[in-house]
């Protein structure tokens, strides 16, 4: 599971989403990529599906690179507990996307397997994608 | 190399207004530089659209603005929408001929190297522009890398193998790698990729909290 090896709080605010991403955005190492439409928590499981899915269409060959991490930790109470007695336990990390944010870059494939691939690793995550080349 | 010709118009609207601007095709920008005020301007989107997709931020755009004398310019900082891809805004920047500048020009791979069609292995390209310095009028559009000479595994070019005109000189680091071979995955290598995370998530547990005393030991 991707998460960071030392924090400086336990726990997070939630936050906002608003807005479209500024920094990661632009195609930095591969020549294609998956870019996300929609904003959204991404959770370690789903990026984790999603490279599992990339990684098994192009086998061997090309080169991956992931551009999110997850760095957010999330709160949960456990079932069936009253209210009240603070913030539950750590339940999973989270990468907070915003729309535009590059998630998952390739190279060393031909575009059709790329694009085949990210069409793949798009049914493991929870928002709407399109796939880029670096040329665009 | 001869220069792109754009034609811009002064522009009025500064603050308030810069989206009805791009909402009628137009997108603000900006020419400054040496002995130039700064001046905002404006230029038409698909016309900009068509100059920057051959001229970049690496070659010669002669704006005019309005009925002046056209400056020699390289386009800088360009701001793009991250999922639409239009034209926000873009820097003029206004060169004088007899000064030398730098840019950053695309790296075109030429060929197809042996090794990767012969057998199989994988062509991995580590950069994709250079950074170099010459006078305004010597700025090419591109350097070409042929690949067709890398037909051993782990043979590789870099920067300093590149040969290109006396009159530029090549400010990125000379023992950069722009294109290797390497080979393919191996089977275990790929059962490890698909199957070796989901082992390390068991063994984590939860990070370790930076405190106080640790972060002075910092």
């Amino acid at each position: 599971m991707l998460m960071p090896k030392r924090v400086k709080y336990r726990k997070q605010m939630r936050g906002r989403m608003k807005g479209k991403a500024s920094r990661g955005a632009e195609i930095a190492f591969g020549e294609y990529a998956l870019q996300a439409l929609e904003p959204c928590w991404m959770t370690s499981r789903q990026i984790e599906a999603a490279r599992r899915a990339i990684v098994r269409y192009v086998r061997r060959g090309g080169k991956l690179w992931i551009r999110v991490f997850t760095d957010k930790p999330v709160t949960a109470k456990p079932a069936e507990t009253r209210m009240g007695s603070g913030k539950g336990s750590v339940d999973h990390w989270v990468a907070v996307v915003k729309p535009g944010r590059i998630l998952f870059e390739i190279t060393g494939v031909p575009e059709e397997a790329a694009k085949e691939a990210m069409r793949l690793a798009s049914h493991k995550l929870p928002i709407k994608t399109q796939f880029v080349r670096r040329s665009q | 190399m001869e220069a792109l010709e754009l034609k811009a118009e002064p522009r009025q609207v500064v603050k308030r207004g810069i989206k009805d601007l791009r909402r009628q095709g137009l997108v603000p920008a900006v020419i400054y530089g040496k002995n130039v005020e700064a001046k905002p301007v404006q230029v038409n989107a698909r016309s900009l659209g068509k100059v920057l997709s051959v001229a970049g931020t690496h070659q010669l755009i002669s704006l005019q603005v309005g009925d002046q004398k056209a400056h020699m310019t390289l386009a800088r900082d360009i701001q793009r929408d991250p999922i639409k891809r239009n034209y926000l805004h873009v820097d003029f920047y206004a060169v004088r001929m007899d000064e030398k500048v730098t840019a950053q020009v695309p790296l075109i791979i030429e060929g197809v190297s042996p090794a990767v069609q012969d057998l199989g292995w994988v062509l991995i390209q580590g950069l994709d522009q250079l950074e170099i310095e010459c006078l305004p009028s010597d700025l090419i559009s591109a350097i070409e890398v042929n690949v067709e000479s890398l037909t051993e595994l782990t043979s590789s070019i870099a920067v300093a193998d590149l040969s290109v005109p006396d009159t530029i000189t090549i400010l990125s680091d000379p023992e950069s790698l722009i294109v290797q071979i390497e080979p393919p995955r191996k089977v275990e290598e790929l059962e490890a990729l698909e199957e070796g995370e989901e082992e390390a998530a068991e063994v984590s547990a939860e990070p370790e909290v930076i405190t106080e005393a640790q972060e002075t030991e910092d």
